[in-house]
């Protein structure tokens, strides 16, 4: 029974074959001159991170008995330099599988789980990212691991996607972003084809991402200092990852907990709300992993947060060095 | 693989090759039907076996029916059919829904197997066609398997009849220049109202409203938001459909149309003649005429044209929220007929301009349960609308309402024709230009990723 009109059945009439090949022309020459204008006004190629992006790195750690896994937030994603780590660690791999505005404990466990991961968990968490009310934060990227198999349009559109984005600094989403913030002030942070970040704040207005952090900290608000009760109920808590830690350690692992840098209003913040005597402090004798504190060292002290929550990428090699210095002379890397 | 990806681009280049190809033409049909599977299980390679279940299932159901005379018989094979299709459909889609309305706490654990609303009307269009002796059964399988799985159509339609299709299979196709340049051409300009208009221009502005699960809307905010997701939700959905139409002809088949400028609607009936038309036209044919139609009296009439806009709106989702958004299209209708009956003030222009403009009004207030979360956001938006908004406007949410005004203008110049008929008459230059000016914002306006929102039926 039909039902249906079929306007495409008529085919507009004219000379397709020059319309086409004008439309062609126009297209390289304006894609060509788009690139360059863009790549003058300082946009980069940038990767699109997601849950995809994401199980592609995480595949890289299993079978691999000198991997570091980087796990965590925004902080350790800005601060981690590959060519450090190359310098550094030229026999091991690293795999970035930090999530920006995640929690830490979601990936530690998924390693945990996984009988093929040997290698080192270098873990940026604050005293609340490893506790059970966050380890599911992860979820989505973690399940998209896992579902690989059953989704491989997905993972092979980032794949494709990755090497399209890497080379063409026009297809990092520019046109919304020049909508939304105008031709003169490009993205400030860079991902590359390995989910690695990299932060340049003399591109952005750091008063402004400062003054983000700072109302972000307002909204905290100013809850009572912790008591000696709240500090053990959270050791209970934080402890809970420790099985996890066991698990990777008994098969030959590392676990490592860095706290990352904060500075100024960040930090006093932190310090008000979890202070690190009575938390981290207490946290790193009991735990089975290296619990490593910013705080703790002085090579890892010496560093500037322009938003006083992550330190600059162009500090990241002096950070990233001195983090793995400290770890190579815990016998981390064996 | 969604249309707006890397990974379609090299799998669409891969079959016009192998379609272009010097082979036979059951191979090439072979070719097409592998690779309509390969683009089914780029989503999920497990549920390729149910797509194998409903077109196995149909073709030996109409096959059985047409070889039998009895027709106790002939009636218990369709109910095979009904059974099969509307049981896949109601575990995978409604199971769910159905268990949290009656408060059972048993769950099922699925995935709504992606194109399920759209394959299985076809397949059931297909053996209730047979039934009715309105159609033959396919005389090959391999043209049948590949009515069913066609990728263009196959995730989001249109949804196509099996008379349609299945005659176009049977003899060699191949696109001529002038098909294969117009097909690319329909792509280019699907995908430029997809990743352009609806995901970069359009989403962002209605998320505002919508996702944020914002306390206080006000008026004019909910009305932007609101009248951007009508813009955004056509653009989506006609820009599926036009890539989908492009495609088919690229490759040298004829897809019927599914949108006719929609926005230029006078009325409610003239508008689901205008909407998503594969669908409204099944309603009509399997539901609204089955029920009675038009035949058995006005009030009759007028239940059947509501049940059937209900059963619409929860074919599109499992929720509710659909369940309203079909009873108030519904209730349009019925209020149209009883209307139409006393009154007829389109007679005029000027009256046919404001009745297009109710008809657009009304119908944005329905995107609102289309659109909302939950009834708790939607009351809260069409509060506002209605000018008990709360809070303070913001001015930069309105900053798509333009291009959706740009759209409703577009359709109201094509109202009475159709694009085929405005393009022949644009002279070549400016479509190389306007070609060239799509493809390159495709470019600039890449990054959003949004998948096609009738995937999600």
């Amino acid at each position: 029974m039909h039902s249906s009109t079929f306007s495409s059945d008529r085919v507009p009439t004219g000379p397709w074959g020059k319309t086409w090949l004008v439309a062609l022309a126009a297209i390289a020459f304006a894609v060509i001159a788009l690139e360059t204008l863009a790549r003058e006004r300082g946009y980069r190629p940038s990767v699109k991170d997601d849950e995809y992006a994401w199980a592609w790195q995480r595949a890289r750690v299993d079978d691999a008995p000198h991997a570091v896994a980087l796990l965590g937030t925004s902080r350790i994603l800005l601060a981690f330099s590959p060519p450090a780590f190359a310098q550094a660690l030229p026999d091991w791999t690293y795999v970035q599988l930090a999530i920006d505005g995640s929690q830490p404990a979601g990936s530690l466990i998924d390693l945990a789980r996984d009988p093929d991961f040997r290698g080192v968990a270098i873990v940026d968490t604050t005293e609340s990212g490893i506790t059970p009310d966050n380890w599911r934060r992860q979820d989505a990227y973690v399940r998209a691991y896992h579902r690989r198999w059953r989704a491989p349009g997905a993972m092979a559109e980032r794949w494709l996607a990755t090497e399209v984005q890497r080379r063409l600094a026009l297809l990092s989403d520019t046109g919304t972003h020049v909508l939304a913030n105008g031709w003169t002030a490009p993205p400030y942070v860079t991902t590359f084809a390995d989910r690695t970040q990299f932060a340049d704040f003399s591109r952005t207005d750091v008063a402004k991402q400062r003054q983000r952090q700072l109302d972000r900290i307002a909204a905290e608000g100013h809850p009572p200092p912790p008591t000696e009760r709240d500090a053990a109920a959270w050791l209970d808590q934080a402890l809970r990852i420790e099985p996890f830690v066991a698990q990777i350690q008994a098969r030959g692992g590392r676990v490592v907990f860095v706290r990352m840098p904060a500075c100024d209003e960040r930090w006093a913040a932190d310090e008000r709300e979890t202070p690190k005597a009575l938390f981290w402090d207490r946290f790193a004798t009991r735990t089975h992993a290296l619990a490593i504190h910013f705080a703790d060292y002085s090579a890892l002290r010496d560093f500037a947060c322009p938003d006083t929550d992550h330190i600059d990428s162009k500090d990241a090699a002096r950070f990233t060095s001195a983090l793995l210095a400290i770890l190579r002379d815990r016998g981390v890397f064996r | 693989m969604q249309f707006n990806t890397y990974l379609f681009a090299c799998f669409f280049a891969i079959v016009l090759a192998v379609h272009n190809a010097p082979l036979p033409w059951t191979a090439k049909k072979i070719a097409l039907l592998v690779f309509s599977y390969v683009f089914y299980a780029a989503w999920d390679p497990l549920f390729v076996v149910l797509l194998w279940g409903s077109t196995v299932v149909d073709w030996f159901v109409a096959k059985a029916m047409t070889r039998t005379p009895v027709p106790r018989r002939r009636k218990a094979f369709l109910g095979i059919s009904l059974g099969f299709n509307l049981g896949l459909l109601g575990y995978f889609k409604y199971a769910g829904f159905l268990a949290r309305t009656l408060g059972i706490s048993w769950q099922p654990d699925v995935i709504l197997p992606i194109g399920i609303s759209f394959y299985t009307f076809m397949t059931l269009s297909y053996t209730i066609d047979v039934y009715l002796g309105r159609a033959k059964p396919a005389r090959s399988f391999l043209d049948y398997a590949l009515y069913v799985t066609f990728f263009p159509h196959l995730v989001s339609g249109p949804i196509v009849r099996a008379t349609e299709l299945v005659p176009q299979f049977e003899s060699p196709r191949r696109a001529n220049a002038a098909q294969l340049a117009w097909g690319l051409a329909l792509v280019a300009i699907g995908l430029f109202q997809k990743v352009v208009l609806a995901d970069a221009i359009l989403a962002p502005k209605v998320d505002k409203v919508y996702a944020a699960s914002l306390v206080h809307v006000s008026t004019l905010d909910a009305w932007a938001a609101t009248i951007s997701f009508a813009g955004q939700i056509f653009c989506d959905f006609a820009g599926y459909s036009t890539c989908a139409i492009g495609v088919a002809l690229a490759l040298g088949f004829a897809l019927p149309d599914n949108f006719r400028s929609p926005y230029a609607a006078i009325g409610f009936s003239d508008f689901w003649r205008r909407w998503h038309i594969s669908l409204s036209s099944w309603l009509r044919d399997y539901l609204y005429i089955p029920l009675g139609g038009n035949r058995r009296g006005p009030a009759r009439t007028q239940l059947n044209l509501a049940i059937t806009m209900l059963l619409g709106g929860l074919w599109h989702g499992a929720a509710w929220t659909f369940v309203v958004w079909g009873a108030l299209h519904g209730a349009y209708l019925v209020v149209e007929r009883w209307l139409a009956a006393r009154y007829a003030p389109w007679r005029s222009a000027a009256g046919r301009f404001a009745l297009a403009l109710v008809t657009f009004a009304l119908v944005c207030i329905a995107w609102v349960f289309f659109r909302a979360p939950t009834f708790e956001l939607a009351f809260r938006v069409v509060a506002a609308m209605f000018g008990f908004g709360t809070g303070h406007s913001h001015p930069g949410w309105w900053s798509a309402v333009p291009a959706v005004a740009a759209l409703v203008a577009v359709h109201a110049i094509l109202r009475d024709t159709t694009l085929e008929a405005a393009v022949a008459r644009t002279p070549w230059p400016v479509r190389s230009a306007a070609l060239a000016a799509a493809v390159v914002s495709l470019f600039v306006f890449s990054g959003a990723d949004r998948a096609f929102i009738y995937f999600q039926f």
